[in-house]
C-alpha cells in the first residue's frame, strides 16, 4: 500500500498546501482585498441582503460615483436562507453586524433594539420622515418606532404578499377566454378551457415544488378565510368554523384531478416554474412583484400578461390578507455597531429615497412613493395591481404592538399544519372526507400550543396572556388602527 | 466517511515487568507520551466535550437559536417526541430506506465485488473506479442535479402507465407517495454502490488464494467455492458492513432535504429532517424550537444506541474470527 | 435448476478469452449507466439555455457555449471558493496526519499511566450523540478570534477529525513489531526521536488512508464552512459557494451545471489519480 507516495512526498505536499495558505492570509484569512483602485480614506459600507447581484451593480457604481469615498460592498445571502436572527446573533456576538442589512425577522420586536442602529437621532431625521405618504403608519410604535426611537422605515408598496395571481393573456386568449376569473368557478372554467383548448399540452395552474403548499394554501385562503387560521376576534383558531378552508382544499383536490395543474410544479423550483408559465405552459401562476424584474431576464419577450386576485369562494370577500402597519417590503436597518454612522445614513436615505424608487418601479417593483410610480411607465400588470391592491390586503393587529412582551411567546408547530394538508391533498395522502376531523384537530392542537407557549413564556417572567391576543372590535375589511 | 474500526479495549500491550515500576518512574519515562497526546486531549474537550454536554441542556427548554434559553419545560419536550406519531412515522420512513435499501445495494455491491476481483480482468480498476466516483462526492452537491434529472425522466415515461394509473405524470416521482421514498432509495443505492463494493473487494482479497486453488484440485464448482470458502471468510467483515450501512442508512439527511424536504405529508420525513424542521422553522407562523429540536436528536440517539452497541460486539466477533482462522 | 447447472456449465466451458470479453461488455454498459448522471452533468454545463430546455435529456448537444462557465467562475466567484477549499484542506490534512500520528503513537505504543483512560474517551467521543452544538462551537471560536477566517475551519476540521484519525493510527501502530523501536532506544533515540524517524515513516500506508479519508470529508463539508464563512463570502468553499450560487440564479440551470462540475471536478479528479490509495484507504478502515 501506498509505496509510490513516499512520507517525504507526501509532506511537501501538505506543505505546499498550508503554506500557501498562510502565503495568502492577507487575502482569505483576514480580509477581501478591494481591487479597484480606491483613495486611502474610502470609507466601506458593508450591505447584507440576498438580492440578485445584477440589479445591484449600476446602483451601486452610479452612488459611488456621486459618493467618491464610499465604497458599497455588499454580502450576497442565500434567498431560500434570507438573513435570520440566528444570523445577526452570531454576527453581533463577533461584532461583525453590517452597516446596513435587510431582514423580515426584527419588525415589531425587542431585537430591533439589539440589532438595529437608532437612526432617528440623526438631526435631519424629521425631514427624511416628511418624504413618506401615510406618516401616521409609515411610523408607528411598536412596529418600526420602540421608545420614540426608529430603527427601520418603509420602503414599498403596501400591500400583501403572495396575494396576486399572474396570468399568462396569450394562453387565455388561444383558450378562447376573455373574462379573467374572479371567482373559484370561473378559475376552475378557465382552466378547463386551457386544457381542453391545446389538448392537455398546457395547464391552467402551476406553482414552484419549494414553495407550492405553503403559498397554495396562502393564496386559496387569501380571501374567504385568514391565512395560517388565527381569528383576531376570538383570538382562537378558525379552521372547523369557517367553511372556506375545507372548500379551499376540496378545490385543490379538484384541479389536481381534473389535471390541471402543470406536473412539473411537483418537482421543479419556483424560477424554472416562473420560466415555463413565461413561455406559455400555464395560465395562471402566483408569484411576488419580483418575478417581473426576473422575467425580463430569463424571458425578456414576454410582456403579456396581468395579474388578477385570488379566486373567491364565498358571495363577496370575507377577508384580506394582513399587513403590518410601518415597514413594508422587506425592511432595511442599519447595523447597531455601525462605525460610519453617517456614511450609512445617507445610503439609507437613498434606498428610502423618489429616486431610488423610480429604479424599483422601472424594474417592475412598486415603491412606497406614489410620485416614484408616476413616474415611469408602469407595465399594465403594475397598474392592475395598483388598482386591486386595495381590496386585496388591510393592516391586521398586531399584539406584540400592544404588549412588546408577546415575543416570547414561541409557539410550537402543530402537526399537519396548513401547507402539510395542502401537500397531503394534493398527493392524494387526504381525502377530502378526512378533511373536518383533520381541521379540528388542527385548530385544537394550534390552540394548545398557543396556550402552553403562553404559559411558558409566564413562567420565564413575561406579562403576557391570551387576552393579547383578542382584538373583538377588528373588522378583517378594514384597516386596524391600533396607534395612539 | 468509515467509522467502523472499534478499539481493542481488551487488548493491553504493556508487558508485566513495566507494570511493576513505580507511578513516578513510569510518567518519567513515558514523558514523551504526554506531549505526543496533548493536543487532542485539549482539541477533544474543547471541541468535542463542551459544545455536546452544553447543547444537552437545550433539550429541557424553549429556546428559538438566539438569545440565552430562559423558558425551563423540564422533561416535556422529552415527552412530546415520544409521544408524536410523526417522530414514529418518521423513524419508520427510516427503517423502510434501510430495510429495502441496505439489502440491494450490499447485494449488487457483493456479485460486482466477486466480478472485479476476477485476476483475469486487466482493467478491473478501471470499472472500479467508474462505480467507485459518485462516492466520492458531496451528497448534497449531486442531489440538486438530481432533482432536474429525475423530473425530465418521468417525462419520457409512456403514457401507457399513466393510462393504467401506474404513474400519476401531475405528481411525478417526488410528489407521488408511492414512489418518492423509492426514488430516495434508488439514489441512496446508486451513490454508495461503489463505496461497499470496494469494502467487499477489500474482504476478498483477503481470502488466501491457497483454498480456492485445493477446492479446484478437489473439483469444486464455483458456487461451491463461494458457498463453502469465500463466504465464511468474508463473514465477519460482511457483517461489519452490513452494520456499517445499516447506520448511515438510519442517518440518512442530505439527499432526503434536497430531493423532497421530507415531503409528500410525511412520506418521506425521515428522524434527520424532522430534527432540522424543528431546528429551523421552515414555516413563516412557527418561530424555531431547538429545544424540541435537540430533544428529538436526543430521543434518536439514544434508539441509535442500540445498534452502535451491536456494532462493537460484531466488530469483536470480526477480530476473533480473523485470529481462528490466522488471518491478519 | 437444471437449467441453471447447463447454464453454468456452458459458461464454464466457454474459452476464458470470451469470458472476458462478455465480462467487460457488461461492465462497460454498467458503468456507463451508473456514471449517466455524471455524463448528463457535463453535457447541461455546455448547453445553451434554449438547447437545454429543447433537448434536456440528450449528451451531445447541439449547440454548446463555454459561457455557463465564465459565469459561474466569475458571477459566482468560484476560482475564490476553489482557492479557499484547496487551502483549507490542504492545511488540514496536514494537521490531522501529523497529531493524529502522534497520538495513535502514545495510545497504541507507549505504556503511560492514564492510558486507559484517554482509549476509552478515544472511542466514547466517537460515539457521542451529535446535537444541536453550532452555538457553543461558535461560542468558542468567538473566544479564540477565529470567526469568520479561514483558520476556523481549519482548527475545527482538525479537531472534528482527530479522535477517529488517532483512532485508526492507534490501531496500526499496535500491530507494529517492538523490535525496530527497541532499536531505536538502544542506539540512544529519545521517544520523539524514535516516533519521528522510525515509527511515522513506518505508518506511511495508515497515513495515506488518513490523509484521503480526512480530505474527502474536510473537502465535502457543508455546514461548518457554511456558518462560519456566513459574513465573509470570500472565505467561502466550494460546497458553500455551491449553494449560494443555487439560492441567487436558480434559474440559470446551464450556469447551475457548470458550477456543480466545477466542484465535483477537482475531488473526482483527485480520486481517479490516487484511486488505489482511496480504494485502499476505505478497505484499510475496516480490516
Amino acid at each position: 500500500m501506498f509505496k509510490k507516495m513516499t512520507r517525504r512526498d507526501f509532506l511537501k505536499i501538505s506543505s505546499v498546501a498550508a503554506a500557501g495558505a498562510v502565503a495568502n492570509k492577507a487575502s482569505a484569512f483576514t480580509s477581501y482585498p478591494i481591487a479597484r483602485n480606491r483613495r486611502d480614506d474610502t470609507i466601506e459600507i458593508v450591505q447584507w441582503d440576498w438580492n440578485d447581484d445584477s440589479e445591484w451593480e449600476p446602483i451601486i457604481a452610479d452612488y459611488e460615483s456621486k459618493h467618491s469615498n464610499v465604497h458599497i460592498k455588499r454580502v450576497h445571502f442565500d434567498a431560500g436562507k434570507q438573513i435570520k436572527l440566528d444570523t445577526l446573533e452570531l454576527a453581533s456576538k463577533e461584532g461583525s453586524l453590517p452597516d446596513i442589512f435587510m431582514t423580515i425577522d426584527l419588525a415589531g420586536t425587542a431585537y430591533m433594539e439589539k440589532f438595529a442602529y437608532a437612526f432617528s437621532q440623526f438631526a435631519d431625521f424629521a425631514d427624511f420622515t416628511k418624504r413618506f405618504p401615510t406618516p401616521q403608519l409609515d411610523f408607528v410604535e411598536g412596529r418600526n418606532v420602540l421608545g420614540g426611537k426608529a430603527y427601520t422605515a418603509p420602503n414599498s408598496f403596501r400591500s400583501g404578499w403572495w396575494n396576486q395571481i399572474f396570468v399568462n393573456n396569450k394562453v387565455l386568449k388561444d383558450a378562447g377566454v376573455s373574462k379573467l376569473p374572479e371567482t373559484s368557478d370561473e378559475f376552475l372554467a378557465a382552466c378547463r378551457a386551457v386544457v381542453k383548448a391545446s389538448g392537455g399540452k398546457v395547464a391552467g395552474y402551476t406553482l414552484g415544488f419549494s414553495q407550492w403548499a405553503t403559498m397554495m394554501f396562502q393564496f386559496f385562503s387569501a380571501r374567504d378565510a385568514i391565512v395560517w387560521g388565527f381569528d383576531y376576534r376570538t383570538g382562537k383558531h378558525a379552521y372547523p368554523s369557517n367553511k372556506y378552508y375545507q372548500k379551499m382544499w376540496e378545490f385543490l383536490g379538484q384541479m389536481r384531478d381534473e389535471k390541471l395543474i402543470l406536473p412539473e410544479s411537483a418537482s421543479l423550483d419556483v424560477d424554472s416554474i416562473n420560466s415555463l408559465f413565461a413561455e406559455g405552459k400555464a395560465a395562471f401562476t402566483q408569484t411576488g412583484l419580483w418575478q417581473i424584474n426576473n422575467w425580463r431576464r430569463t424571458n425578456p419577450n414576454f410582456t403579456d400578461y396581468t395579474v388578477i386576485a385570488a379566486p373567491l369562494f364565498g358571495e363577496k370577500p370575507q377577508y384580506t390578507i394582513g399587513v403590518p402597519p410601518g415597514d413594508t417590503g422587506t425592511p432595511w436597518y442599519m447595523g447597531k455597531t455601525t462605525k460610519h454612522p453617517d456614511q450609512a445614513w445617507e445610503w439609507y436615505k437613498y434606498l428610502h429615497s423618489v429616486d431610488y424608487g423610480k429604479i424599483v418601479a422601472e424594474r417592475g417593483n412598486l415603491s412606497i412613493f406614489p410620485e416614484a410610480n408616476a413616474a415611469v411607465k408602469l407595465i399594465p400588470a403594475l397598474q392592475d395591481y395598483i388598482r386591486l391592491n386595495p381590496t386585496m390586503s388591510r393592516i391586521y393587529p398586531s399584539p406584540s404592538l400592544r404588549n412588546p412582551d408577546e415575543t416570547k411567546v414561541n409557539p410550537q408547530g402543530a402537526k399537519p399544519d396548513d401547507p402539510a394538508i395542502t401537500s397531503g391533498i394534493f398527493s392524494g395522502q387526504i381525502t377530502p372526507a378526512e378533511l373536518p376531523a383533520i381541521l379540528k384537530k388542527l385548530a385544537e392542537d394550534k390552540d394548545a400550543a398557543l396556550a402552553q407557549a403562553i404559559a411558558d413564556a409566564k413562567t420565564a417572567g413575561a406579562k403576557v396572556s391570551i387576552d393579547d391576543y383578542i382584538f373583538p372590535d377588528w373588522n378583517p375589511l378594514e384597516d386596524y388602527v391600533q396607534i395612539k | 466517511m468509515a467509522t467502523a474500526l472499534i478499539p481493542d479495549l481488551v487488548k493491553t500491550t504493556p508487558a508485566p515487568s513495566i507494570k511493576k515500576k513505580s507511578l513516578t518512574r513510569r510518567i518519567i519515562e513515558n514523558r514523551w507520551a504526554y506531549v505526543f497526546i496533548a493536543p487532542w486531549v485539549v482539541a477533544t474537550l474543547v471541541f468535542n466535550w463542551y459544545p455536546i454536554l452544553s447543547s444537552i441542556r437545550y433539550a429541557f427548554y424553549n429556546w428559538t437559536g438566539f438569545g440565552t434559553p430562559d423558558q425551563f419545560v423540564g422533561f416535556r419536550h422529552l415527552q412530546n417526541v415520544a409521544a408524536d406519531p410523526f417522530f414514529w412515522k418518521a423513524v419508520g420512513n427510516a427503517v423502510t430506506y434501510t430495510a429495502i435499501l441496505v439489502p440491494i445495494q450490499l447485494f449488487l455491491a457483493l456479485i460486482l465485488a466477486s466480478v472485479l476481483n476476477n485476476k483475469h480482468l486487466r482493467f478491473a480498476s478501471i470499472f472500479r473506479a467508474g462505480f467507485f466516483i459518485p462516492a466520492v462526492c458531496s451528497t448534497a452537491v449531486l442531489a440538486v442535479p438530481s432533482r432536474y434529472l429525475i423530473s425530465f425522466a418521468s417525462k419520457l415515461l409512456p403514457d401507457s402507465l399513466v393510462d393504467a394509473g401506474i404513474f400519476n405524470k401531475s405528481l411525478g416521482f417526488l410528489q407521488d407517495p408511492r414512489y418518492a421514498l423509492l426514488t430516495i432509495i434508488l439514489f441512496g443505492i446508486w451513490q454508495h454502490l461503489g463505496y461497499n463494493m470496494v469494502l467487499f473487494l477489500a474482504a476478498l482479497q483477503t481470502v488466501p488464494e491457497e483454498l480456492y486453488d485445493a477446492a479446484t484440485m478437489d473439483g469444486a464448482t464455483s458456487w461451491q467455492k463461494f458457498q463453502f470458502i469465500t463466504i465464511p471468510v468474508i463473514q465477519p467483515v460482511a457483517a461489519l458492513i452490513l452494520l456499517l450501512a445499516v447506520l448511515g442508512s438510519m442517518k440518512v439527511f442530505d439527499v432526503v432535504l434536497v430531493l423532497t424536504d421530507g415531503g409528500p405529508f410525511f412520506a418521506t420525513e425521515v428522524p434527520q429532517t424532522y430534527i432540522y424542521h424543528n431546528a429551523f422553522a421552515t414555516q413563516a407562523s412557527v418561530r424555531p424550537n431547538l429545544g424540541y429540536a435537540s430533544a428529538s436528536s436526543l430521543v434518536y440517539s439514544f434508539l441509535l444506541l442500540g445498534l452502535t452497541v451491536a456494532q462493537i460486539f460484531v466488530v469483536r466477533w470480526n477480530r476473533s474470527r480473523r485470529q481462528e482462522l490466522g488471518l491478519r | 435448476m437444471q437449467a441453471m447447472q447447463s447454464a453454468a456449465f456452458t459458461w464454464r466451458s466457454t474459452p476464458r478469452k470470451i469470458q472476458i470479453r462478455i465480462t467487460y461488455a457488461v461492465l462497460t454498459i454498467l458503468v456507463l449507466v451508473h456514471l449517466f448522471p455524471f455524463l448528463w452533468i457535463v453535457a447541461g454545463s455546455f448547453k445553451t439555455r434554449d438547447s437545454f430546455f429543447a433537448e434536456p435529456m440528450s449528451l451531445i448537444p447541439s449547440q454548446t457555449t463555454l459561457q455557463n462557465y465564465s459565469i459561474a467562475w466569475q458571477k459566482g466567484h468560484f476560482g475564490q471558493y476553489l482557492w479557499n477549499s484547496i487551502a483549507v484542506s490542504g492545511s488540514v490534512v496536514f494537521g490531522v496526519v501529523i497529531l493524529a500520528a502522534f497520538t495513535g503513537y502514545a495510545l497504541g505504543r507507549m505504556p503511560f499511566p492514564g492510558r486507559g483512560f484517554l482509549r476509552a474517551l478515544i472511542v466514547l467521543t466517537m460515539f457521542l450523540p451529535a446535537g444541536y452544538t453550532i452555538i457553543p462551537t461558535f461560542e468558542i471560536m468567538l473566544a479564540l478570534h477565529l470567526t469568520s477566517t479561514l483558520w476556523a475551519l481549519i482548527v475545527l476540521g482538525i479537531a472534528g477529525g482527530l479522535g477517529f484519525y488517532s483512532f485508526l493510527y492507534w490501531a496500526y501502530f499496535s500491530t507494529l513489531p517492538r523490535e525496530l523501536e527497541e532499536a531505536a532506544m538502544v542506539d540512544g533515540a529519545n521517544q520523539l526521536q524514535t516516533f519521528w524517524f522510525v515509527m511515522f515513516p513506518l505508518a506511511r500506508p495508515m497515513s495515506g488512508t488518513v490523509a484521503l479519508l480526512c480530505f474527502l470529508a474536510t473537502w465535502n463539508d457543508f455546514f461548518t464552512p457554511l456558518v462560519f464563512t456566513l459574513a465573509k463570502p470570500e472565505l467561502r468553499t466550494l460546497t458553500v459557494g455551491m449553494f449560494s450560487f443555487l439560492g441567487e440564479r436558480s434559474t440559470d440551470w446551464t450556469p447551475m451545471l457548470a458550477a456543480t462540475v466545477i466542484t465535483l471536478l477537482p475531488i473526482v479528479l483527485v480520486f481517479l489519480f490516487l484511486q488505489r490509495y482511496f480504494v485502499e484507504a476505505v478497505a484499510g478502515a475496516i480490516k
